[in-house]
């Protein structure tokens, strides 16, 4: 089987496959509580993509310019405590988004410390990266993560709510129940599928050309294969 | 008696109503790493572990930070600082006296003390202003309702494997849309109705 096209592929998209195909939430299940638990209104996916990037960005290129010189087992602590402390920074950063967006926000933006997009790639993946590369999978990993914050954020405010960005939009569904968690597990889910698919599409494309299916020869009248 | 049924309400409310994952989605990462019932227990154990002692510290801190003024900005550095001192002591008690157990758990040590389930349980007592009984109460109920949890999305998870389920929403997906219902089958258990 031939797999050229299938790695020029891979090879091609290597810094930003995180964001679409292998995106970080819908694939590796990185992150969930707060697309699940947060995402009930676009102010609050704006603040938490905001602040996962100030949180994440500055502290994954602490692991890959230091990470391997900390033991492995203080790797994790050294990772939280640099967060929590970028955390407070991150709280003013988002202040500006709306009055009561702390609110709004609860536990989660102090959850921001722990959360499993920096825990797993930081203690993983990133010791073996150098600064730039390091610093691109912050912002590639943040973006993956606000797509998905966005696009889950708006469906939810807009059939829970019927607003958008805290406006009152005339929109013909209105299903409160669309900001329970248990809502927010189902569309995280079917999303997960969607990118499955997508991911598998690409895949199945790229093996297509480079393995054409064979049509059968046709043999003459009377001739048995 | 009246104390007891306050300790028993807490910690039923940890377990049940406001389970961690089903209410909260707190520690949903960590449902895709454990795939057996073996280390689903012994995720959990260390977890009600780390839940159980921090939890008490937690009323300390909220007793210091009492009058002290803008304490929200430092009451989660200081309670990730009790966190690590927590994890730091377990894991040089167990290198020194237990190493042959810290062969077995040094690999979920880490993952079980820094979660968004360990520190949201920090930040709930810390809001709901508990006492030092029934923050014990609620960092016990919030472990042993996550293990239960995890244990029903195992189950659930065999019976899905076993299935014939579309393959884009093999694994993750069909996962969280699992876990989805059984949330709402467990709103409405305890009484809620969807909002209208």
């Amino acid at each position: 089987m031939k797999l050229k096209r299938v790695r020029r592929y891979r090879y091609a998209t290597r810094y930003i496959r995180p964001i679409l195909g292998n995106n970080v939430v819908l694939s590796a299940g990185l992150a969930l509580p707060f697309v699940i638990g947060a995402s009930t209104s676009m102010n609050n996916a704006l603040a938490l993509t905001i602040a996962i990037g100030i949180v994440n960005i500055p502290t994954m290129i602490f692991a890959s310019l230091l990470g391997k010189k900390i033991p492995q087992w203080l790797r994790l602590p050294c990772y939280v405590l640099l967060a929590s402390a970028l955390v407070v920074v991150s709280r003013f950063a988002v202040s500006w988004i709306a009055p009561n967006i702390f609110d709004s926000l609860g536990i989660y933006l102090t959850l921001l410390a722990v959360n499993t997009i920096l825990l797993v790639r930081g203690k993983q993946v990133i010791p073996q990266y150098n600064f730039y590369r390091a610093a691109l999978d912050g912002v590639v990993t943040t973006v993956s993560f606000g797509i998905v914050m966005f696009v889950v954020s708006l469906c939810r405010e807009l059939v829970g709510n019927n607003t958008l960005w805290g406006d009152a939009i005339n929109f013909p569904i209105k299903l409160p129940g669309a900001l329970l968690p248990a809502f927010g597990f189902i569309l995280v889910g079917l999303l997960a599928a969607w990118a499955k698919f997508f991911r598998r599409l690409v895949i199945r494309y790229n093996l297509r050309k480079d393995n054409p299916p064979r049509t059968a020869a046709k043999l003459p009248e009377g001739e048995v294969e | 008696m009246d104390f007891l049924y306050q300790i028993l309400v807490v910690f039923v409310t940890a377990l049940v109503a406001e389970n961690a994952l089903f209410a909260r989605s707190l520690g949903a990462g960590e449902i895709l790493n454990y795939r057996r019932p073996k280390q689903i227990l012994l995720f959990s154990a260390v977890l009600i572990v780390v839940t159980t002692l921090s939890s008490v510290l937690t009323v300390f801190i909220n007793l210091a930070l009492a009058e002290v003024q803008n304490a929200y900005l430092f009451r989660p550095i200081l309670f990730i600082i009790c966190i690590t001192i927590i994890y730091v002591a377990a894991y040089l008690i167990l290198h020194f006296f237990f190493p042959k157990l810290l062969s077995f758990v040094g690999g979920i040590l880490p993952y079980a003390t820094y979660n968004c389930l360990s520190i949201g349980t920090l930040l709930l007592i810390s809001s709901k202003r508990l006492s030092l009984i029934e923050s014990w109460s609620f960092g016990i109920g919030t472990g042993m309702g996550f293990m239960a949890a995890l244990l029903l999305v195992y189950v659930g998870r065999r019976k899905l494997t076993l299935s014939n389920i579309p393959k884009s929403f093999k694994g993750l997906p069909i996962t969280l849309i699992y876990i989805g219902l059984l949330s709402l089958a467990i709103y409405g258990l305890v009484g809620h109705q969807l909002p209208s």
